[in-house]
C-alpha cells in the first residue's frame, strides 16, 4: 500500500506543475456542459439518496463546521449550490483564499469533512532504487549524492559485511592446534539445530544442520575478520561446513547504491559523460552554489528534493514517513488550521521548485545526451570540491517524517472507546 | 394468453397495491432547510423515529426490487 502511494507520489510530482493548474477547480462556468448536467437532474429525491443524508448526518456536521472554520464567508454560498457542487465550490474557494486543494470531485461533501485532501511528492528508498523514473529526473539523480547514505536498511541485508574466503593472507600461514579444534567441535554438539552462538567480539554461528553452520551478523572490524577466517580454517578440519553470504559494508553499500542508476544513465547519455561524474555525486549544496542563478538553476532544487531537503512538507515527505491507520489505504490527515497554516505558507516555494525542476527536466529532455554533456562539464568546469558530509551510520529517517497533523491508530482507538 | 393479456393482468394487479405513506418521507417533508441542507441538528434530535423511517423504507425498496425483478423476468409469450 505504502509503495503504491509512493509510485502516485513520484507521478504526482514528474507531472508538469502547469498540468496541475489546468486541472485545478476554476470559476463556475469553466465546465458547462457539467453545469447543464446537473440542471437536467431534476425531480423527486431518490430514497436512497434521503436515506444516505440522513445517515451521514454527522458527517454533513463536519463539512459545515469546516466551513464555517476555514471558510465563514462563503458557508452560504457554499451550502446553497447543489450537494455535488458543494465539494466543488469549496475546492475553489479555499483555492483563493490559501492554498489550491488536490481536487477529487467525486468526493461526496460527507466525506470531505473526514479527511484534509493531502498529496506528497516526496521521493521514497523504494522509489530511488526502482528507477522508474522520466529521463530528465534520472539525469538529474545521477548528479546527487545517494540521499540514504547510512540508512539502516541498506546495513541490514548483509549479514557478514566482507568476504571471509577472500580476507585472511596472514591467517593462511596459521596451523589450528588440536585444542583449537577440540574447541570448536565441543561448541558445535553443544549446539541443536537453529540454536545460536554468539561470539561476544561480533558474528553470530547458527547450527543449520548436523554438519553445517551459517556465520551471520558479522561486525566489520579486523579482529572479527581474523576470528571467522580462523574459524572457517577449523571447520574445515573438522569436515563441518560454513555457509556465509559475503557481503559489503555500509560504505561499500552507499558507493554501490549509484551504480544502477550511473548504469541506466550511461545508456541513456553515453559512458564518457557519465565517467566524468563524481563517484559520490554532489551534495545539493554544492550543485545549488554552482547551477543558481545561471541557466542550469534547478538542478540545486532537485537535489534538495531528491534528499529531502526543500524546506517543503509536501515535497520532502514520502508516503513511508507518516503515520498509517490499519486498515486504510492511504495515511488520514486532520483539517487542522496548523495543517492549513503550514501548507499556505510553503505552497509558493513548493510550486517555484516544482517548476524550475520541471523546467530543467524539460529541458534535458529535450536533448538528452548533449544537454547533459553540457551540464556535466559545466559542473566539472567549477572544480568546486565537493563537500563531503559523513552521514554513515548517522541517517535518521525521522528527519523525513511528515509534520503534518494526521491519524493514529491511538486517534482510531480513541474514538472507538468513545463510541462505545 | 398474449401479451396484451399479460399485461392487462400486471396493470391489475398494481392497482390493487395499496398507497405507502412512508414516514421517513413525511419526516424529511417537516425538518427545515437549513443552508441548503436539511437542518442536522433536527434530524439529531429526531434519531430513534429518523432509524424507524429509514428501517420501513429500506424494506419498502427491498420489496419494490424484487417486484421490478419478478416483471424483468416475465417474457413475452407468442399468441397460439
Amino acid at each position: 500500500m505504502i509503495d503504491q502511494n509512493n509510485r502516485a507520489a513520484l507521478e504526482s510530482m514528474m507531472t508538469s506543475p502547469v498540468y496541475d493548474e489546468q486541472i485545478s477547480v476554476r470559476p463556475e462556468g469553466g465546465w458547462p456542459l457539467s453545469m447543464l448536467a446537473d440542471m437536467l437532474k431534476v425531480g423527486p429525491p431518490l430514497l436512497t439518496e434521503i436515506i444516505k443524508s440522513m445517515e451521514s448526518v454527522k458527517d454533513t456536521e463536519k463539512f459545515v463546521n469546516l466551513v464555517q472554520m476555514l471558510l465563514p464567508e462563503y458557508e452560504n454560498d457554499i451550502m446553497s449550490a447543489p450537494r455535488r457542487r458543494r465539494v466543488y465550490k469549496f475546492c475553489f474557494y479555499f483555492g483563493k483564499k490559501y492554498y489550491p486543494l488536490p481536487a477529487n470531485m467525486d468526493c461526496p461533501p460527507a466525506e470531505w469533512g473526514n479527511n484534509m485532501p493531502v498529496t506528497l511528492f516526496g521521493l521514497s528508498y523504494k522509489e530511488y532504487h526502482e528507477l522508474d523514473m522520466r529521463p530528465g529526473y534520472l539525469l538529474m539523480l545521477s548528479l546527487v549524492v545517494y540521499p540514504w547514505e547510512g540508512d539502516d536498511r541498506d546495513a541490514q541485508d548483509d549479514s557478514v559485511p566482507f568476504n571471509p574466503a577472500a580476507f585472511g593472507n596472514g591467517t593462511k600461514k596459521w596451523k589450528p592446534k588440536a585444542s583449537d579444534i577440540e574447541w570448536l567441535k565441543a561448541l558445535f554438539t553443544s549446539l541443536k539445530i537453529n540454536d545460536h552462538w554468539i561470539a561476544p567480539m561480533g558474528f553470530e554461528m547458527v547450527k543449520v544442520s548436523a554438519n553445517e553452520f551459517k556465520l551471520t551478523n558479522a561486525a566489520d572490524n579486523p579482529d572479527v575478520k581474523d576470528t571467522i577466517a580462523r574459524t572457517l580454517l577449523v571447520a574445515e578440519k573438522l569436515g563441518i561446513k560454513a555457509t556465509f553470504i559475503a557481503g559489503k559494508n555500509a560504505a561499500e553499500k552507499t558507493t554501490a547504491a549509484r551504480i544502477p542508476l550511473l548504469d541506466k544513465v550511461q545508456d541513456i547519455v553515453g559512458a564518457e559523460t557519465v565517467r566524468k561524474i563524481p563517484k559520490r555525486g554532489w551534495e545539493p549544496e554544492d550543485l545549488h552554489k554552482m547551477t543558481d542563478g545561471t541557466r542550469f538553476e534547478g538542478v540545486g532544487y532537485f537535489a534538495d528534493w531528491a534528499c529531502g531537503q526543500t524546506g517543503c512538507t509536501i515535497l520532502d515527505s514520502s508516503y513511508e514517513d507518516c503515520e498509517w491507520v490499519e486498515g486504510m489505504g492511504e495515511p488520514l490527515f486532520k483539517w487542522t488550521k496548523r495543517n492549513i497554516e503550514i501548507l499556505t505558507e510553503q505552497w509558493p516555494k513548493t510550486q517555484e521548485i516544482r517548476t524550475k525542476i520541471d523546467k530543467m527536466a524539460i529541458w534535458l529532455e529535450q536533448d538528452q545526451a548533449n544537454h547533459f554533456f553540457e551540464l556535466v562539464n559545466f559542473l566539472m568546469s567549477h572544480k568546486v570540491k565537493p563537500t563531503h558530509k559523513d552521514r554513515m551510520g548517522f541517517y535518521d529517517r525521522g528527519d523525513r517524517a511528515c509534520c503534518l497533523d494526521q491519524f493514529s491508530d491511538e486517534d482510531e482507538e480513541e474514538e472507538n472507546d468513545g463510541t462505545e | 394468453m398474449n401479451d396484451k393479456k399479460n399485461i392487462d393482468k400486471v396493470i391489475a394487479a398494481i392497482l390493487t397495491v395499496p398507497e405507502k405513506k412512508l414516514l421517513l418521507i413525511q419526516i424529511v417533508n417537516s425538518i427545515p432547510i437549513k443552508n441548503g441542507e436539511i437542518d442536522y441538528l433536527e434530524i439529531q434530535k429526531r434519531t430513534l423515529e429518523i432509524n424507524l423511517a429509514i428501517t420501513e423504507a429500506k424494506i419498502y425498496s427491498v420489496h419494490t426490487m424484487q417486484a421490478v425483478d419478478a416483471l424483468l423476468r416475465l417474457r413475452s409469450k407468442k399468441e397460439v
